[in-house]
């Protein structure tokens, strides 16, 4: 891959292990949760993958230990990666099975890591390329291919741990970091995919299709950039989710502003006049116009209420002609048959759901952005 | 836009809104005058929410509002009725007497009185302070105080505090 992308990875990942590091050693690293220690594992050994990916480097390491030991360092790192990543995240999720899958998960390790060392001490002979577009030789390919078809089964492992996880999973928050993860996972699967196919175009070459090792490069940096997102803190996901919660707020602001327009020429103007937003200011502070919302909404109620019943006594003149009338009856029926409770998330979504019942069909003619 | 007027009265309380709740609110909001402000829930007449008027006899502002409607509508009537007093709108006077009667059931407050809710006379004052409200709404919410603009302090507790504060109970 070229160096041009492969340093920039390289130094973002050593500054996160750094960091890491230094949070550790703070604390004393025996007195750090296990947890935490395996992450750090996982993010030091993917950073020496990382490290030894970058071409410039691993000829330096190649030229003063073996041919190609880069290859075999970098393979057998990914795979250690995995596995303190798999661990962490078993012991984080503090599920039953951890011991027993984890012991698999060693023995696993140790085979994989006995099958990369024997391969590379006793089969390792340089052979020429035999394809213009594969440019590692044939024993470097096959280290690889052995690498990533273990990676596979590992990926596999986490990936299912975390779909019957997720479900589970109440949090907003640790929900998005546990999609990041699976998302992660099958990128890098991907990857490792497509080692295993350059692996058999050497026998059949009619699998490497035009721009395959390129695409291949690119489920790299995307996994590897979903890898460091994982690892951001849970102020900057709230923030993101925050984001989030306010563009779905606006389509439920549209629809009580739909209701706040039928209900305004229904009832005489209450205090300020009802002034729509846009997007962009909502945004700022959606929570406010939410609110605002919802407080002409329930000023109408009760303004709607009193008046009809005043209608209703006789000799009254009702302050509507027939089809307001009927309009104000509707309303005001829809908006008396919702009790909300005292929590602000209830109260808006029974009268967004009264917005939505009542005006079902319509077009919605609210001004400003419709997503 | 803002009117000048609301921002302004609202600055110069210099209140901390980080840690608001209605009732330092309302402290803060009587101590800038030097008065206590009593909250009321009440049976309103029809089609008016709140109402707010003032003890001739003592330092003290009485806030009523309408007792039949949610929460956040009621703490939402008060804060528009406190704006009303903190803008320093002209209103009715009341004695300690006039409570009592009405208190007793022999006497009513004297809503209709009152310069009425959307008067057509009165729109501006109107206009003034339910931007004030809706600047105290925006300042509480951005503080990550909304929690307080949806529950209130109990009825019974709130109208035994006023019973109490004005004498007739102990």
């Amino acid at each position: 891959m070229n160096s041009l992308i492969t340093i920039p990875l390289c130094i973002l990942s050593w500054t996160f292990t750094l960091m890491r590091l230094k949070f550790i050693m703070r604390q004393g690293f025996k007195k750090t949760d296990p947890v935490t220690r395996c992450i750090w594992g996982m993010l030091l050994f993917f950073t020496i993958t990382l490290t030894f990916l970058v071409v410039e480097l691993s000829k330096l390491l190649d030229t003063y230990t073996w041919p190609d030991f880069s290859v075999l360092v970098y393979s057998s790192a990914f795979l250690v990666s995995q596995y303190f990543g798999i661990m962490g995240i078993l012991m984080g999720m503090e599920i039953q099975a951890t011991k027993k899958i984890s012991q698999s998960l060693s023995l696993i390790l140790g085979a994989e890591l006995i099958a990369l060392s024997a391969f590379y001490f006793f089969s390792f002979t340089k052979m020429p390329t035999i394809h213009p577009l594969l440019t590692q030789s044939f024993p470097q390919i096959t280290l690889i291919a052995i690498a990533s078809f273990f990676g596979i089964f590992m990926s596999i492992i986490l990936v299912v741990v975390q779909l019957v996880y997720f479900p589970a999973e109440k949090f907003a928050l640790l929900r998005l970091r546990t999609a990041l993860i699976i998302l992660c996972v099958l990128t890098s699967g991907i990857f490792l995919f497509s080692r295993v196919i350059l692996f058999a175009a050497y026998f059949w070459p009619f699998l490497l299709i035009p721009n395959f090792v390129p695409l291949s490069y690119l489920s790299l940096v995307c996994s590897t950039l979903l890898f460091f997102c994982i690892f951001l803190s849970d102020r900057l996901y709230a923030q993101f989710l925050l984001a989030t919660k306010s563009i779905e707020s606006w389509k439920v602001f549209q629809d009580l502003w739909r209701l706040v327009e039928h209900l305004i020429p229904l009832c005489p103007v209450i205090g300020l006049p009802a002034d729509h937003p846009g997007f962009w200011r909502f945004l700022l502070n959606p929570d406010y116009y939410l609110y605002r919302a919802i407080i002409i909404i329930m000023d109408s109620r009760a303004m709607l209420s009193d008046f009809l019943q005043e209608s209703m006594q006789p000799g009254t003149p009702s302050i509507w002609e027939n089809d307001s009338l009927e309009e104000a009856i509707r309303i005001n029926d829809a908006l008396q048959s919702a009790n909300p409770s005292n929590d602000f998330a209830e109260i808006v979504e029974t009268y967004h759901r009264i917005s939505q019942n009542l005006f079902a069909g319509q077009k919605n003619t609210s001004t400003g952005v419709v997503l | 836009m803002v009117l000048p007027r609301p921002q302004k009265i609202l600055t110069n309380l210099k209140f901390n809104f980080a840690t608001f709740t209605m009732d330092a609110f309302l402290q803060a909001a009587g101590q800038s005058k030097g008065r206590e402000i009593i909250t009321i829930p009440w049976d309103m007449p029809s089609t008016l929410f709140g109402a707010w008027v003032s003890d001739g006899d003592e330092a003290r502002e009485y806030i009523f509002y309408r007792n039949n409607v949610p929460e956040a509508h009621q703490i939402h009537i008060q804060l528009h009725e406190l704006s009303h007093y903190l803008l320093e709108h002209p209103t009715l006077q009341i004695t300690r007497r006039m409570i009592a009667e009405v208190v007793l059931g022999t006497a009513s407050l004297p809503f209709v009185e009152l310069p009425q809710l959307r008067s057509p006379k009165h729109a501006d004052m109107e206009v003034e302070a339910e931007t004030l409200a809706s600047l105290i709404q925006q300042k509480i919410i951005r503080h990550s105080k909304l929690g307080s603009l949806i529950h209130l302090t109990s009825q019974e507790e709130s109208l035994a505090g006023f019973l109490k504060k004005v004498g007739l109970s102990s």
